[in-house]
């Protein structure tokens, strides 16, 4: 006698015991702590506050370790947990131009006010496995820290230099009241401001923004970019308290920014002059920044009086399809049950077959 | 079958949101239902359970949801499917309101892919975890220009994409999500029911909610409204039908699970609705029990 | 903030009594012409019935631009609505998600309020309208989604043109107003989807 499939929540509860066995992995060696993720996976912990929404190095980590090291799934929890947070304040724009540097670089300019600082990065690395990390405690080299005091207080951004003779689109303030789209509180709509469209990628997959950057490097939608600067560093946070009725600094976070700029040729109504993109991420999320500010300027197209030809230029495509936690969710949905639906999908192509036997019985094949 | 009531989690808001997103979703299911059959754009969140996994349905009930409620979650039909158990456990939780898997019993039904076979009765409310809620996704990939379709109410696309079935099977292949038109204004996805269950939707007493939480959009169906499956007068819309009853109770007016028993063409055919099943068994209805061979499998 | 002394009372339990009286009134704009009582106990600020109170605090909030008629613009009434529910006040009805007229003397006409567009319907006002009775007065049929057949709604203290405005609305849909009376802790709605046959 057959016997329907009991026993779900039985399943579940043992599946549950079963990950937290795996991530634990041996038990011989020593638990990862919060702090040992936060100190030296520091840039998992960046991309997943970025795509995360959520700026708390604390709660990204725990996100990393509780996901063992997936990234998206580390992402889709710290969502979730965004979800029940209250929103206390809305803060003052951040100005990076009074970013306490760590690194700035420019491949616009040789050399600028504030200079080209390095800072810590893979740049120049030689891709080699060093050997030497495989043991604990190996010395590492002391970095000078000497010209730190030699970065000025406020760095002139590179676009403010090409704003200065007048290249550059000028960056129009929104008329009053300024207050940003939240995508999180009023769904996307098209065609979608730029607010929007700056949120939608800043929360976007990293590696989605990459590849839809790099189709339009190789021509499918070029935007001729150059690296005006890339920034990173720490930034003050201020609200406004109604009480108070001035600003006062909640804190610092990092930030990475990216101003991409890009020749414009002109067109009937506009002089020909250098156009931006903008990334932003949290933490030090270069290539994430990279990318976001050449798909910021790629889906500008339109605006700029050209046809959008390519995926990168389509804004409905990049915004509708750029938020992983989304994509991640209704892939993997394909694994819940659907036979119900397959059941009806069974009746009816047998139904087709038997059809199609009927007015070709020399051929009872299922027309495809 | 009724689990009674118990303190809701620690630490969390009843029923997970925090209370202006329920507001804002609760403003947006009184639209949906002042509209029937229009997809009212709303604030969708992540849930603690992935998207695409029925956070729509999640989100609807969280907003609806109080503690004098019964809760029933329903999987393909089932109560017991891993994510029906995984859902009815997240109420549970945040809730802590009575569930149930007797269809009768419960106020608010949350469901993926079927409707009860039970005829849902006024004052039940039943939601509809929807994955694409766009009728027309499939023939109009843009929300830009589906949007204006809706607007102008220009539905040509979706009669010629169901005659080109008709002219190449010589029927409308489609299944299941098959389109309808609410109260002869907005057509509609009904979400991947099968077709067998669409008829159960005209005006039925219940509420129906709909939620899609990834593509955030909300809609409805009030009690007593019209829902019709579109088709063609020289091809009426018809429904699944089995040579078969079900195994277990015999039942011949029930959509049928196929329930593969052996690797040469054994089959057998039980409800879908394991609480309607269950109730029949009760009353004393016996099916035949036995596997039975499909002639065109076994043939092969 | 103000201090709480000086503000009316909003729900004592303001989880469940939020969701209690939104379960109503979804109930009754799921029956077009249903009675539905809305079982919250808060004070009142006249000149706003118990019932409006209810459904503002259930609905209403910063994200809700709201109108008040003449009479409703009173300190403790906006002082309230500051309070609890943080709605910015319209002074064009036009532009309100929610219009609350205390009398059927004091609404604007339905035509110059928010009545959505083809493309997003769901962006039309909700017209929260004092009456002075629900259940008895004048009786209008009412057809359409939510009713089976055709249901009867008496209302006293609602005049000719308000039933003829709402009617003129109907050839509109789906764009239109969504309207729930108010008589005490009673509610009865009105939505667009409904032909008045007055
Ligand atoms: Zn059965």
């Amino acid at each position: 006698m057959y016997v329907a499939v009991k026993g779900g929540e039985t399943a579940i509860r043992n599946a549950h015991a079963l990950l937290a066995e795996e991530r634990r992995g041996d038990p011989a060696v020593p638990e990862l702590t919060l702090e040992q993720v936060k100190e030296q996976m520091a840039l998992a912990v960046d991309r997943v506050m970025t795509e995360g929404s959520l700026y708390d190095r604390d709660l990204a980590a725990l996100a990393v370790k509780q996901a063992c090291g997936d990234l998206i799934e580390a992402v889709f929890l710290l969502r979730a947990y965004r979800t029940t947070l209250p929103r206390l304040a809305v803060s003052e724009p951040v100005d990076t131009a009074t970013m306490d540097i760590r690194r700035r670089v420019s491949a616009t300019y040789k050399d600028l006010p504030g200079g080209q600082v390095l800072g810590p990065t893979f740049d120049y690395t030689h891709r080699l496995l060093d050997f030497s990390l495989a043991e604990t405690g190996h010395p590492q080299e002391k970095p000078a820290h000497g010209d730190a005091a030699a970065i000025p207080e406020r760095m002139p951004k590179v676009v403010d230099v090409l704003d200065h003779e007048g290249l550059i689109e000028r960056e129009i303030a929104p008329p009053e009241p300024a207050e940003a789209t939240d995508l999180t509180r009023v769904p996307l709509d098209f065609p979608a401001g730029r607010d929007a469209r700056l949120q939608n990628l800043a929360r976007g997959d990293e590696g989605f923004l990459l590849a839809l950057a790099y189709s339009s490097q190789r021509g499918f939608g070029s935007a001729h970019p150059f690296a005006g600067e890339i920034r990173m560093g720490e930034v003050a946070v201020e609200i406004v308290p109604e009480e108070l009725g001035f600003a006062i600094e909640i804190g610092d976070i990092t930030l990475t920014e990216c101003d991409m700029v890009s020749q414009f040729k002109g067109s009937a109504t506009e002089s020909p002059k250098f156009t931006r993109g903008y990334g932003l991420s949290f933490g030090h999320c270069e290539r994430k920044a990279m990318a976001m500010a050449l798909v910021d300027r790629t889906l500008r197209t339109r605006e700029l009086g050209g046809e959008a030809l390519y995926p990168a230029q389509d804004e409905e495509f990049v915004l509708s399809h750029s938020d992983n936690v989304e994509a991640s969710g209704f892939l993997q949905h394909l694994k819940l049950p659907h036979y119900v639906d397959f059941q009806g999908e069974l009746v009816t192509v047998r139904h087709l077959k038997a059809e199609a036997a009927r007015r070709r019985p020399e051929q009872a094949e299922i027309v495809p | 079958m009724t689990n009674a009531m118990r303190e809701p989690l620690a630490g969390y808001n009843f029923a997970y949101l925090d209370e202006q997103m329920k507001r804002s979703i609760r403003r947006a299911i009184l639209k949906a239902v002042a509209v029937p059959g229009y997809q009212v754009p709303f604030g969708s969140r992540e849930m603690p359970l992935p998207y695409g996994w029925g956070t729509g349905g999640i989100q609807v009930t969280a907003s609806i949801i109080g503690a004098e409620d019964v809760l029933k979650v329903i999987d393909q039909g089932a109560d017991d499917t891993t994510n029906a158990v995984s859902i009815r456990q997240f109420f549970a939780r945040t809730t802590g309101v009575a569930t149930t898997e007797r269809t009768a019993e419960a106020t608010i039904i949350q469901t993926r892919h079927r409707i009860p076979e039970r005829p849902l009765g006024p004052g039940q409310i039943i939601v509809y975890q929807v994955p694409i809620p766009e009728p027309l996704r499939w023939v109009e990939a843009r929300e830009t220009e589906t949007r204006k379709m809706h607007a102008l109410q220009e539905y040509g696309v979706m009669h010629v994409k169901l005659y080109e079935d008709i002219a190449r099977f010589g029927c409308i292949n489609t299944s299941y999500n098959y389109p309808v038109l609410v109260n002869g204004r907005y057509l509609m996805a009904p979400s991947p029911i099968p077709k067998f269950d669409n008829p159960k939707m005209d005006r039925n007493p219940a509420l129906q909610l709909f939620g899609a939480g990834r593509e955030k959009r909300i809609y409805a169906v009030p009690p007593f409204t019209s829902v019709k499956s579109l088709d063609f007068e020289d091809y009426p819309f018809d429904v699944q039908h089995w040579d078969h009853c079900c195994a277990l109770c015999g039942a011949a007016d029930s959509y049928l699970d196929e329930v593969v028993t052996d690797d040469r063409g054994g089959r057998m055919f039980v409800c879908s609705d394991t609480d309607y099943c269950g109730e029949r068994r009760t009353a004393g209805h016996v099916g035949a029990g036995t596997p039975v061979a499909l002639a065109a499998e076994a043939a092969e | 903030m103000r201090p709480a002394a000086t503000v009316l009372g909003g729900f004592r339990h303001p989880v469940h009594d939020s969701q209690r009286v939104f379960r109503g009134v979804l109930d009754a704009m799921a029956h077009p012409g249903r009675v539905v009582g809305l079982d919250a106990a808060v004070a009142t600020a006249a000149p706003l019935h118990r019932g409006t109170v209810a459904l503002l605090l259930a609905l209403a909030d910063f994200e809700t631009p709201l109108w008040l008629s003449p009479s409703a613009c009173n300190d403790a009434v906006l002082g309230a609505i500051r309070f609890h529910c943080g709605s910015p006040i319209a002074s064009d009805p036009s532009g309100a998600a929610f219009v609350v007229a205390a009398t059927a003397a004091e609404r604007p006409r339905l035509d110059t309020l928010g009545l959505g567009s083809d493309l997003y319907p769901e962006r039309a006002a909700t017209l929260i309208l004092q009456v002075d009775g629900l259940g008895v007065g004048r009786e209008i049929a009412l057809a359409g989604p939510g009713i089976d057949g055709t249901a009867r709604l008496a209302v006293d203290g609602l005049d000719e043109a308000f039933w003829a405005e709402r009617h003129a609305l109907e050839i509109l849909f789906p764009r239109g107003l969504d309207v729930i009376l108010v008589d005490g802790e009673a509610v009865a709605a009105v939505p667009r989807s409904t032909a008045v046959e007055a």
